[in-house]
């Protein structure tokens, strides 16, 4: 299909400054189980914590962004602002494909006795 | 997939066989008996072609309103069947996908946030998500939808569970777009719930749409029936009281003739999302619009997809707590009814498709006869007006006899056509109402009496409307067949009204089709003018009939009064209601900046920093 899905798209904008809070060695593994998304890459995750907590937390300095990161980081959702945070995430929907084959609704226009020989043919073998 | 049919599938295929029979039989003897009755009339003053041609419109125009009435005494005779339903809170996952397409955001994320909550207070939240699925062109219209998607995630702390997503271009149209969402996405749930932009359902109905799908492994879709709400206008006031007054009882009916091969109407319907998938790809027509392309009117032809491999379609008319809105004036009326007419007239091209069941195949014919049955009435109107003028001279001296023979009087034969005509037209919603006020049903009404009135007033409006609208559908089937645009005037109010200027240039020309056909009666066949003023005086008078039933001033003195009142305004619905709160909130303006409420601020701590919907 030639479309093209934004998924999530208004946050991925900000997921390089986020990427930037959050300490090198540190990939979003451990929360992406915790919410049992494995279909997250660490840039959607990055970008919609960072939306989270620019919109919905109110933090007074940067080491409770930076303990909040690592919480986050570390699938820690014991606390009260971890789970704030998760419960205010827009993360694009969860990705399970499903075949959706496209059926046919138009009879072909074979003439009728083309039709017939080839069935004809089809049953002698 | 092919389910084997144990001996209740047997005995339901008979009923149903039974009943579909009757109905055609029913019909059919109708259908010639209007036709006989007519023939003999129209001969009366000798026979001609235009007789010809007028017996043929008025066979088909019997037809169809004998069939509409056959469905309706059905569902007089029968009701509501009785379904399985599995016990307990629903096992599988389900998605409500609610797909938008340049729709009023607010009011789209009100009534999301309505249907989450309840469905949250009922305790079964964890086995349901919601999907936004936008195909928004305007800038404005996304930006909208994401900032109050954002909104709404943080009102409802609704991360993980709530999910929007916007694409473009918007491939196959809704069709398209709910294609994408299961390519994409399907394989995480059991369910969808189709809705519209909307669409409003109690929980309550939702979680019991999920139970009877869980117990019928065969299910494929579960259509429910939707109520109107929230019209202001005369005119939408009008249909949202007819349409809650009238179709449960054509429901009844449509559910009695159903079978296996039940009608999907797009929306607020519970669809099993492997039967959709393995059967409703739909693919793009050969050719160019407005018989090929993509599908319009994608919804009867996913029903017949899924009869055909072998899944039940099926309406439950006793669910209610299902909820749409609807045009609010004439205008907009005839802008959704054009899109359908398209969409329906397309399906011809759908009618010989491999292997659909013949009831899925008289379904679509029935869609396609909808709107043939407007231009063909307007022909027949034609027609007679032209008859007198190809009537032959009478003869009153045969070869055989020296005595004159004079035309036979068909005067009793005309007087039980009409009081054919107008009881098939009637006689249906005459027994209901009677029926509603014999049983208390007319209580939420307004009562006996007012729901009487509302009843009376309804077939009066709905009488003075109908040349207007056959004139539009056959407008409209006209543009379709040659592919014609004569555009729309723009009539956008919020509230919507209009204005007689606005009216005046949606219907002047059926003014002035009007006036040409009284001054031609009048000229020609002075006689005629009398039968035709029912028809030709409401053309006349257009414009000011359609600024009239746009008026909010008269929808409101209807409404003060106790007219066309509806069960849920007589008792306000708590879904309803908590949807109108929670647009005061996504009504509010969007990112300003000083849009921050502190919830969770406490003693000086971190906390929340979110807005609720609850007010």
């Amino acid at each position: 299909m030639s479309a093209e899905i934004q998924s999530g798209d208004f946050a991925r904008a900000s997921a390089q400054a986020v990427h930037e809070e959050v300490p090198g060695d540190v990939s979003w593994t451990a929360l992406r189980e915790a919410l049992d998304r494995p279909d997250l890459d660490d840039d959607v995750l990055s970008a919609a914590i960072g939306e989270a907590i620019d919109h919905a937390i109110r933090l007074h300095t940067e080491e409770d962004r930076s303990h909040l990161i690592a919480q986050l980081a570390a699938g820690d959702l014991e606390d009260r602002l971890p789970r704030a945070v998760v419960a205010c995430l827009c993360l694009p929907a969860r990705r399970a494909p499903l075949a959706m084959p496209v059926q046919v609704l138009q009879r072909e226009h074979t003439p009728v006795f083309a039709r017939l020989f080839s069935r004809i043919r089809a049953r002698q073998g | 997939m092919a389910h084997g049919r144990g001996k209740s599938g047997l005995v339901e295929a008979l009923a149903v066989g039974v009943r579909r029979s009757g109905a055609i039989i029913l019909t059919l003897g109708l259908t010639a008996g209007a036709a006989a009755m007519f023939g003999s009339i129209a001969v009366a003053d000798g026979f001609d072609w235009v007789d010809v041609v007028r017996v043929t419109l008025v066979a088909f125009c019997a037809l169809w309103l004998s069939w509409g009435a056959c469905t309706a005494v059905l569902g007089l005779i029968f009701g509501a069947e009785k379904v399985p339903v599995a016990d307990g809170a629903p096992c599988g996952r389900t998605a409500i996908v609610i797909p938008v397409y340049n729709e009023a955001a607010d009011a789209v994320f009100a009534r999301l946030d309505a249907m989450y909550r309840a469905i949250d207070d009922i305790g079964v939240l964890d086995t349901f998500d919601f999907h936004v699925l936008s195909d928004s062109t305007r800038a404005e219209s996304v930006a909208d939808e994401k900032a109050l998607y954002r909104r709404a995630v943080m009102a409802l702390s609704a991360g993980g569970r709530l999910f929007y997503r916007h694409r473009s271009p918007n491939v196959g149209r809704k069709a398209g777009n709910i294609a994408e969402f299961i390519r994409a996405s399907g394989g995480a749930y059991d369910y969808m719930l189709v809705l519209d932009a909307d669409s409003l359902m109690h929980a309550g109905t939702i979680v019991e749409m999920v139970r009877r799908m869980e117990a019928a492994p065969d299910l494929g879709l579960l259509q429910t029936v939707p109520q109107i709400i929230g019209r202001r206008t005369l005119f939408g006031r009008m249909i949202q009281f007819s349409a809650s007054f009238y179709s449960p009882l054509f429901s009844r009916g449509v559910a009695a003739l159903q079978g296996r091969q039940g009608p999907f109407w797009g929306h607020n319907a519970l669809i099993r999302v492997r039967a959709f998938a393995e059967t409703c790809g739909l693919p793009a027509l050969e050719g160019t619009p407005p018989f090929g392309g993509d599908i319009l009117s994608h919804d009867t032809v996913e029903a017949a997809m899924l009869a055909r491999g072998g899944w039940r379609v099926r309406l439950d008319p006793d669910l209610g707590g299902s909820f749409e809105e609807a045009p609010a004036n004439l205008i907009e009326y005839a802008k959704r009814d054009r899109r359908w007419c398209q969409g329906n007239l397309q399906h011809s091209r759908i009618l010989k498709a491999p292997g659909l069941p013949l009831w899925s195949r008289l379904n679509i014919l029935q869609g396609i006869f909808g709107y043939l049955a407007s231009p063909v009435w307007l022909m027949f109107l034609i027609a007679s007006v032209a008859a007198p003028l190809f009537a032959p001279p009478p003869v009153y001296f045969m070869s055989d006899s020296m005595f004159p023979r004079f035309p036979h009087p068909e005067t009793e034969k005309g007087l039980a056509l009409i009081f054919g005509v107008v009881a098939l037209l009637i006689l249906p919603k005459a027994l209901l109402l009677l029926r509603a006020v014999l049983t208390g049903e007319a209580g939420p009404y307004g009562g006996r009496v007012q729901a009487a009135w509302s009843a009376l007033l309804e077939l009066l409006l709905a009488s003075l409307l109908a040349p207007i609208h056959m004139m539009f559908q056959s407008r409209s089937v006209w543009q379709v067949m040659t592919g014609a645009d004569f555009g729309w005037p723009s009539s956008e109010r919020e509230d919507g009204s209009l204005d007689f200027l606005t009216s005046l240039k949606a219907s002047w020309w059926m003014s002035l089709v009007g006036m040409a056909t009284l001054g031609f009666a009048y000229y020609f066949v002075p006689s005629l003018v009398a039968w035709l003023s029912p028809v030709v005086l409401p053309l006349i008078l257009a414009p000011v009939i359609v600024w009239w039933t746009a008026s909010i001033g008269s929808g409101e003195k209807a409404r003060h009064r106790g007219i066309f009142l509806t069960p849920q305004e007589w008792c306000e619905d708590a879904t309803i209601a908590a949807a109108r709160r929670a647009l005061d909130f996504y009504s509010r303006p969007r990112e300003t900046g000083q849009e921050r409420p502190t919830v969770g601020n406490l003693a000086g701590e971190p906390g929340l920093a979110t807005g609720s919907a609850q007010g």
